[in-house]
């Protein structure tokens, strides 16, 4: 778990220095350093068929992924509370409504909603944002529903409505911190979920522009020279995704566990 | 009453398919005529005609009207790209993307047993172990990683597999090169998507047996323990397991979208990025409204696996578990 915290704290920490960690522009090409293997004298990593340094490009590929990914959980985690909360407080139709179309979104395949997300309005950073939001937030609503109405008949709920507090100030005070252990246990998983999700989009094209280096676009501009000898240009990348997945899954069950002790 | 539920998602789907496709912005008449004049933007009137001639100015509720009617016939509207019907170009792809799947199924729900067997009755800890941390870095990885993963060691390092496509230029269609084909993308579709928690739901499900007094009594009658695991422990052990793998399927089907592009596999995922890149909406819409048919229909074919596993399910009795 302590293994898992460092390797996250290592990971955002390179993307916020990129700029100071590596020299190079991580778009500009330079035609003396084309194609050089890692531990080449000034390229630690090398650099790609076009000369980018892949270093710089793996830093600041980390800045837009891991961007990407808590921007997505956080309006994910958001949308999903919300909903949630509106479900479990508003009247009888809306809770029905909210929970037939997490029914609906929930037996769908998330790639779908995203294919067609991603259609309409065309890859770039926001597409991303919002694809995995909609295909997340059935989580967190239920969660946050289930949590919220469970506690509606606590005594201390009661008393505070006895005490003349209006419905804002209960939800606000008493409701919302009490379902928030087991929605920010959800929430973990969900900032996994959402760089997988940017990843996987980028790769396939429909993600962040490929401009704009991404661990999902590194990894499609260097699936071509998998089978060619470069296969540091892929391995870097997949394992700058597999590893930041798998630290936060190791803290997101560890939050699971520790949930109602740790908070 | 699930077939109910499984009914409304269908509806639900067909709409919201032709609504986000239809609020898609540019114009379908514009672009068919830039495509046929060679790239140059074509005059408003001649889009205007266009679009009277295609229905494309009709209120939203005809249009998907007549949207749906055609595909309940069949007629999926013609692919912009292309400009061939989309009817022709699932037929084509179709069949390909159905036994990569089913193959893929297949290897997932063998190996899943298999591992979550293995991990839950081995009576080496360092076993155990072993196949534990495999299943958790298995889940960590993207299913398009762990499918360029299984490129690089067969087709990259080991040279013994394909790298992708269906055969050879000029090689002939035969049972045995399309198997070493389909070998390589089945497996990373398989192993890529859910794959550690289907075997963790096994290994779970049957280690929750192994206390169970029917099960001690079975191994006290003295029955062959190759009876005791298949009859005793994997029946029911498998229940969770069929639970969640019904429900999974859809991941599998949309996973099969990006292992077909990194294989190059002529199956309708190729089609559905191509398409989705290329705004070819008629394609795209057709295309994920089948997708999730065949999705909605897996996961009653799960329900139905369970209630077979599991007799309180079918009897309707409640649960504890």
């Amino acid at each position: 778990m302590w293994v898992a915290g460092v390797v996250l704290v290592v990971m955002v920490g390179a993307a916020v220095l990129a700029p100071w960690l590596s020299p190079y522009d991580p778009i500009a090409t330079d035609t003396d350093a084309l194609g050089l293997p890692p531990g080449a004298p000034g390229h630690p990593l090398g650099t790609d068929l076009l000369g980018r340094d892949l270093l710089a490009r793996l830093l600041h590929g980390a800045r837009t992924s891991l961007l990407v990914g808590l921007a997505a959980a956080a309006l994910t985690v958001a949308a999903g509370v919300l909903l949630g909360a509106l479900a479990a407080a508003g009247p009888r139709w809306l809770d029905e409504l909210i929970a037939r179309t997490a029914d609906v979104l929930l037996s769908l395949p998330m790639l779908l909603v995203v294919l067609g997300l991603a259609a309409v309005l065309g890859p770039s950073l926001g597409t991303v944002i919002v694809a995995v939001a909609c295909t997340g937030w059935m989580a967190v609503a239920l969660v946050a529903r289930a949590e919220l109405i469970s506690q509606r008949e606590r005594l201390y709920v009661r008393a505070a409505y006895g005490l003349g507090l209006t419905r804002g100030q209960v939800l606000r005070r008493h409701l919302l911190p009490g379902a928030l252990p087991p929605v920010a246990s959800v929430a973990a998983f969900e900032v996994g979920h959402a760089i997988l999700t940017e990843s996987t989009l980028s790769f396939l094209g429909l993600g962040v522009p490929p401009h704009r280096p991404s661990w999902g676009n590194l990894l499609t501009e260097a699936q071509e020279h998998l089978l060619t000898g470069a296969w540091y240009t892929v391995a870097f990348p997949a394992g700058c995704v597999v590893v930041t997945i798998l630290a936060v899954n190791v803290l997101a069950s560890a939050a699971n566990r520790g949930e109602g002790r740790a908070w | 009453m699930r077939a109910a539920t499984a009914c409304g998602v269908v509806a639900v789907l067909s709409v919201l398919c032709f609504a986000v496709l239809d609020a898609a912005p540019g114009s379908a008449a514009a672009s068919i005529l830039e495509a046929r004049s060679g790239g140059r933007p074509a005059p408003p009137a001649a889009v205007a005609a266009l679009e009277r001639e295609m229905g494309l100015d009709d209120p939203m509720p005809v249009r998907y009207v007549r949207w749906a009617a055609g595909v309940a016939t069949g007629d999926f509207g013609v692919s912009y790209r292309s400009g061939r019907p989309v009817a022709d170009v699932l037929a084509e792809t179709a069949p390909w993307t159905l036994l990569l799947t089913a193959v893929a199924t297949l290897f997932s729900v063998v190996g899943a047993i298999a591992a979550g067997l293995a991990a839950a009755l081995t009576r080496s800890r360092r076993v155990r172990r072993g196949i534990e941390g495999v299943l958790f870095t298995l889940g960590g990885m993207p299913g398009f990683v762990t499918a360029l993963l299984l490129l690089w060691i067969f087709a990259g390092w080991l040279r013994v597999l394909p790298s992708g496509g269906l055969h050879r230029p000029g090689e002939a269609l035969t049972v045995g090169i399309v198997a070493t084909h389909l070998l390589l993308p089945a497996l990373a579709l398989a192993f890529g998507h859910h794959f550690g928690v289907y075997a963790r739901l096994v290994q779970t499900g049957v280690e929750r047996l192994r206390a169970v007094p029917h099960v001690d009594s079975a191994r006290a009658r003295g029955l062959h323990r190759r009876t005791v695991v298949l009859r005793h422990l994997l029946r029911p052990g498998l229940v969770p397991f069929a639970a969640r793998f019904g429900a999974g399927v859809g991941t599998l089907v949309a996973g099969a979208y990006a292992t077909e592009v990194i294989f190059a596999w002529p199956g309708v995922g190729r089609e559905a990025i191509a398409a989705a890149r290329d705004q070819d909406h008629a394609l795209l819409a057709a295309i994920v409204l089948l997708t999730g048919l065949v999705v909605v229909l897996a996961t009653l074919l799960g329900d139905l696996a369970v209630a077979w596993l599991d007799p309180r399910v079918r009897l309707g009795t409640p649960t504890h578990d």
